[in-house]
């Protein structure tokens, strides 16, 4: 039986898990076609800026999804989403984006995904832990309370919580973009899990999010 | 096509009842998945859901449902340009099926389009005919279905598998929910394969041995001509697993689908539509960039990848587990 930092760690897991659960079996009755701006950043060299979106390392366009969308919608205009250079979505995980259109299509949508944000977190000094040490639950826990907060604007989103920053977290896992062979598992921090804790949480993570996906479905 | 108005007569003759059509769109959401199915497990019919537009190019109604039709569609302004939606709501409200011909009757053509879908894309048919012979009782070889037959996995819903923009994902059609049929957000099938019993490890392993032994244990490919490019990394090679995804999946779902054993049919010929099936679906669903990478030569390469996925994926057991891919 898990008990003091650990349960509290999996239970903010099991928050996140359920929060893009809910994110994923989200159905707006109409849906905008959507692109999406990327800021792709290299793994590795994520200063806090960068996870603030301050400098972009490399844009593109992504995800032209949708029929209709025109080939000469303005990049400027599109929402952005920063993410790592390794990192894949699926389709699926950007519905929030769409929705975020629906409810607010007269502000800038910025987000990142988890990995960068955690990046972000971890560019300058992490309480209680040094550089080369493992994480534990205990060094863990602010950084996902903090997570937390960050994706807490899903699903109600009222509209002082959106306007507060202009930066918020795409509440969804990523994966490491695989060779041509494998299939890597979602990691709810991202493709960087190398470290036995948080591979553990992970496994809780994905649990969590099977099992809230089957009962909404 | 040769014989056309003998093939009308005969499938008129088959369902008199019901609404048959003759083409569907290549890369229309769910029917286009239906008719790949019906392909594969050798049916001349494809069962239409009535959740999304029933396909107009060519369709055929019993007399009382086109005058019926004629009705409902004269509470709608000529402007109204979705046609075949409102021939949906007019089946559903009838009690009327709908089914499309396998092969296609009609293809359509190329050039702008009449009635403004040209940001549609390219608009072709599933699996067409073409100046291809149908062997005699190949209509009558199957029999007749009203509706799409039952599944046994897990997932409560319809679902179709798609590749789109070269990537492999699910669509679900759920009762409860208002998402528009079209819409871009399907399902990755890493991570939700698992919903219609496949294990997406295993679904990439089976590639890996199928490439082993047809290249004598190296990994290198026909579509990574590339010396300098890891044959592993090439994005090609990406695809190939997405193709490859694909059709391990729709193979897997025809042989967890009631699709009733066809009797007496040509092998030789069922083989071309199902392999036309799954040319058009690679077609449509490779993005730009990747089919002009591919060229030709690729492209058949992928049918041929894709059509011994279909097979790997039928012989594969359903797993009745969870998400996970462990």
């Amino acid at each position: 039986m898990k008990s003091g930092p650990a349960l509290l760690a999996e239970n903010l897991v099991r928050g996140m898990a359920r929060r893009e659960a809910s994110a994923l079996t989200s159905a707006a009755e109409r849906l905008p076609d959507l692109a999406i701006r990327n800021v792709v950043c290299p793994c590795g060299s994520v200063t806090a800026e960068i996870a603030e979106g301050i400098d972009p390392v490399r844009t593109g366009r992504i995800w032209d999804l949708g029929t209709y969308t025109r080939p000469d919608a303005l990049d400027h205009g599109l929402p952005v989403l920063t993410k790592l250079a390794c990192e894949v979505l699926d389709n699926r995980s950007v519905l929030p984006v769409a929705e975020i259109l629906l409810r607010y299509s007269d502000r800038p949508v910025r987000l990142r995904t988890r990995a960068v944000a955690m990046w972000g977190m971890t560019a300058g000094p992490v309480p209680g832990r040094r550089a080369e040490d493992s994480w534990s639950e205990q060094t863990l826990l602010p950084l996902l309370r903090r997570l937390n907060d960050e994706e807490a604007w899903w699903p109600a989103a009222p509209d002082p919580l959106w306007t507060g920053s202009p930066h918020r977290t795409l509440p969804v896992a990523t994966r490491a973009m695989s060779s041509a062979f494998d299939v890597d598992e979602a990691s709810f921090l991202g493709p960087h899990l190398d470290d036995p804790v948080l591979a553990e949480l992970n496994k809780v993570y994905l649990h969590a999010r099977r099992d809230a996906v089957l009962r909404i479905l | 096509m040769p014989g056309f108005a003998a093939h009308l007569t005969t499938l008129v003759a088959l369902r008199e009842k019901e609404a048959i059509a003759f083409y569907v769109n290549w890369n229309s959401p769910h029917n286009a998945y239906h008719v790949r199915c019906a392909a594969v497990a050798g049916s001349p019919w494809a069962p239409l859901t009535l959740r999304e537009w029933v396909p107009t190019l060519g369709l055929m109604l019993p007399t009382e449902a086109a005058l019926g039709l004629g009705k409902h569609l004269r509470k709608y302004p000529d402007s109204f340009r979705d046609e075949d939606e409102l021939v949906a709501e007019y089946c559903q409200t009838a009690g009327l099926s709908a089914v499309a011909v396998v092969p296609h009757l009609l293809e359509h053509c190329t050039g702008p389009s009449v009635a403004g879908n040209d940001a549609h894309g390219e608009r072709k048919a599933t699996v067409f005919a073409g100046e291809a012979h149908i062997p005699g009782g190949h209509w009558s070889a199957h029999p007749c279905m009203s509706s799409f037959p039952s599944r046994s996995v897990t997932l409560p819903y319809p679902f179709s598998v798609e590749l789109v923009a070269s990537r492999c994902g699910l669509r679900i059609l759920r009762d409860q929910s208002r998402e528009p049929v079209e819409h871009p957000f399907n399902w990755g099938w890493r991570d939700w394969a698992p919903l219609i019993g496949a294990n997406p490890r295993r679904i990439a392993a089976a590639l890996r041995e199928r490439t082993t032994a047809a290249f004598g244990g190296s990994h290198a490919e026909l579509l990574a001509p590339s010396k300098e490019q890891s044959d592993a990394d090439h994005p090609l090679n990406r695809v190939r697993l997405e193709v490859w995804a694909a059709g391990y999946l729709l193979g897997l779902d025809v042989s967890t689908t009631a699709w009733p054993p066809p009797h007496g049919e040509d092998p030789a010929f069922a083989a071309s539509l199902r392999d036309e099936a799954l040319r058009t679906w690679i077609i449509s669903g490779l993005t730009q960039s990747d089919a002009l990478a591919c060229g030709t030569g690729g492209l058949e390469e992928l049918v041929r990848l894709c059509s011994d996925a279909v097979v790997c994926g039928r012989r594969e057991s359903p797993q009745r587990t969870g998400v996970r891919s462990e």
